[in-house]
């Protein structure tokens, strides 16, 4: 039973990380293929420690993806925000076919109220 | 031209999970590794034409995220706990 519900979650797993890496070669922009990137670490990666856990029970096995599963979930999210700000801040341009880009308009209306402050 | 990457792409895959899990008769956490070591095969693609910088960090990244789940399941396959360390680091 538990080597059943390892393996289908091991599998759910699995299809994130294909269709996440198929999303990171097809999408035509920085943003967007972090966008697809992302999901490959929160259902790809820890769904196949989580099926490992089920499978192994808590032997070392289990503790040791545990340890992994909150590893991954610390590092990757911030690392993929901190990628997409700086990719933002140096100017790399967004797909012909983006319609809004809300960042860049708040930057400016920053800008805007800085200014105002400075002048009063 | 979109037509001719899209069925060149779609052979490629059906190809490829043709003879993974029809042909190639092996268990079948040796096919689940299959599928991860191809999807990485994938990554190298975009690490190799990345028009930008980003592009080939992000890569990269998800290349190491890639590389912790297939640590996992060979730990599962040779019964040795020792191989997710390898995946933390």
């Amino acid at each position: 039973m538990n080597d059943t519900i390892g393996i289908i979650l091991i599998c759910i797993g699995i299809a994130f990380d294909f269709l996440g890496v198929l999303g990171l070669i097809h999408l035509p922009d920085v943003y967007n293929r972090l966008q697809a990137a992302t999901k490959c670490v929160t259902f790809g990666s820890m769904g196949i420690l989580l099926g490992v856990i089920v499978m192994q029970g808590f032997t070392s096995f289990g503790f040791k993806a545990l340890i992994g599963i909150v590893f991954i979930v610390l590092a990757a999210p911030t690392a993929a925000h901190a990628v997409s700000r700086a990719a933002h801040r140096s100017r790399i341009p967004l797909a012909k076919i983006s319609v809004v880009d809300k960042y860049e308009e708040d930057k400016e209306l920053k800008d805007e109220t800085l200014k105002e402050k400075v002048e009063v | 031209m979109k037509i001719l990457k899209w069925t060149i792409g779609l052979i490629i895959f059906a190809a490829f999970f043709y003879f993974n899990f029809f042909i190639y008769e092996g268990k079948l956490m040796l096919q689940l590794i299959n599928v991860i070591l191809f999807s990485s095969l994938l990554v190298l693609i975009r690490v190799i034409i990345g028009p930008t910088a980003a592009d080939r960090i992000v890569s990269v990244d998800i290349l190491g995220i890639l590389i912790i789940g297939l640590t996992a399941l060979l730990s599962i396959y040779y019964n040795e706990s020792f191989f997710i360390d390898i995946g933390l680091i």
